[in-house]
């Protein structure tokens, strides 16, 4: 059996005010099952694996073979229980290991790493 | 390794500070390059205080300027006053003579079907095309007001259009404001699920969008 490839994205969600991580999952969920359907829902498997409400930052985990779809729905996200927000992927990886030392050459290392 | 450009980027007038916040932003979303988007009758001082902030920021501007004649007379007479004071023109009209006639000129780099209802006049337009077709995210993103449905229905239609007839294609955010930007790659991936091929969408917010602001550039120097 072939074994399950993932993608590991950091997504950047900006806002008027600060979107807890039950509000982001919910919203990112209702679009993707606006747009793409249950079936889309599901073959993305989508998890949030970290979350810094202080830099508004998510790791997010999906299927590899679902990763435009993902990205789609980050881009069209905007509203976040009836906030206006804007959401983008930062960076996308193979592994926890490379998205976090790509991240440490940036400079950018977030709390969200060390929850 | 790929330069991104979002060709309408529309700074927010006398706004400073949102403009400073876009140019963060635009600059964490992975872009290396800008087409801010004025209305013609923008100072130059406005365009300036703004590319100044854009330029602080680590990114490259160019100044774009959208119209919307209302008939291939003004057109005409837009682009020739125009075309010597910013990069690239687009042209966005709900005529569609006129709108055909921009697509025809070579004067004008991008044009929107928007404003357009009708698929034969898309069909129409599109087949002549000598501009690039810009397609904004902006377009598709869901409002509280709905119509999201229809706009998707027309993106996909002209994206189906510009792959039968092979016209250049930009894609661009359409932002007025920071909440309004997103990651070049995030727009690409949302494009290729609408049909346009991968790398036509990489490219059609990388070297398409690069080539325009060149050439756009090459002309003003003359």
């Amino acid at each position: 059996m072939q074994r399950e490839r993932w993608r590991y994205l950091l997504v950047r969600v900006v806002g008027d005010r600060k979107v807890s991580e039950e509000e982001f999952k919910i919203a990112l969920e209702d679009v993707l099952r606006c747009f793409f359907g249950l079936t889309g829902l599901l073959q993305a498997n989508l998890k949030i694996l970290r979350y810094s409400l202080e830099h508004g930052e998510v790791v997010l985990k999906s299927r590899a073979g679902s990763l435009n779809i993902v990205r789609s729905a980050v881009a069209l996200l905007t509203q976040v229980s009836g906030e206006t927000v804007s959401a983008f992927v930062v960076r996308c990886s193979g592994t926890l290991k490379a998205l976090r030392k790509a991240e440490c050459g940036r400079c950018k290392l977030h709390s969200a790493w060390r929850r | 390794m790929r330069r991104f450009v979002d060709l309408c980027v529309r700074p927010p007038e006398g706004d400073l500070a949102v403009q400073e916040r876009m140019a963060a932003l635009a600059c964490e979303a992975g872009l290396s390059s800008v087409g801010l988007r004025f209305r013609s009758e923008a100072q130059t001082g406005e365009k300036e205080s703004a590319a100044k902030i854009f330029c602080d920021a680590g990114l490259d501007c160019a100044f774009g300027v959208e119209i919307a004649p209302a008939s291939r007379k003004q057109l005409l007479r837009q682009v020739r006053t125009l075309r010597e004071r910013f990069d690239f023109i687009a042209v966005r009209s709900s005529d569609p003579a006129t709108l055909a006639a921009a697509s025809r000129d070579s004067r004008v780099d991008l044009v929107s079907l928007e404003l357009q209802k009708s698929l034969r006049v898309k069909h129409s337009i599109l087949k002549a095309c000598r501009a690039a077709l810009e397609l904004e995210l902006s377009r598709i993103l869901p409002a509280p007001a709905g119509g999201v449905y229809e706009s998707l229905r027309s993106l996909c239609f002209e994206i189906e259009m510009v792959k039968r007839f092979r016209t250049d294609v930009v894609l661009s955010s359409g932002a007025a404001g920071p909440l309004g930007l997103r990651s070049p790659r995030d727009m690409a991936a949302l494009a290729t699920l609408l049909g346009l091929p991968s790398e036509i969408a990489l490219d059609a917010i990388s070297t398409r969008p690069l080539s325009l602001i060149k050439k756009g550039r090459e002309r003003l120097t003359g």
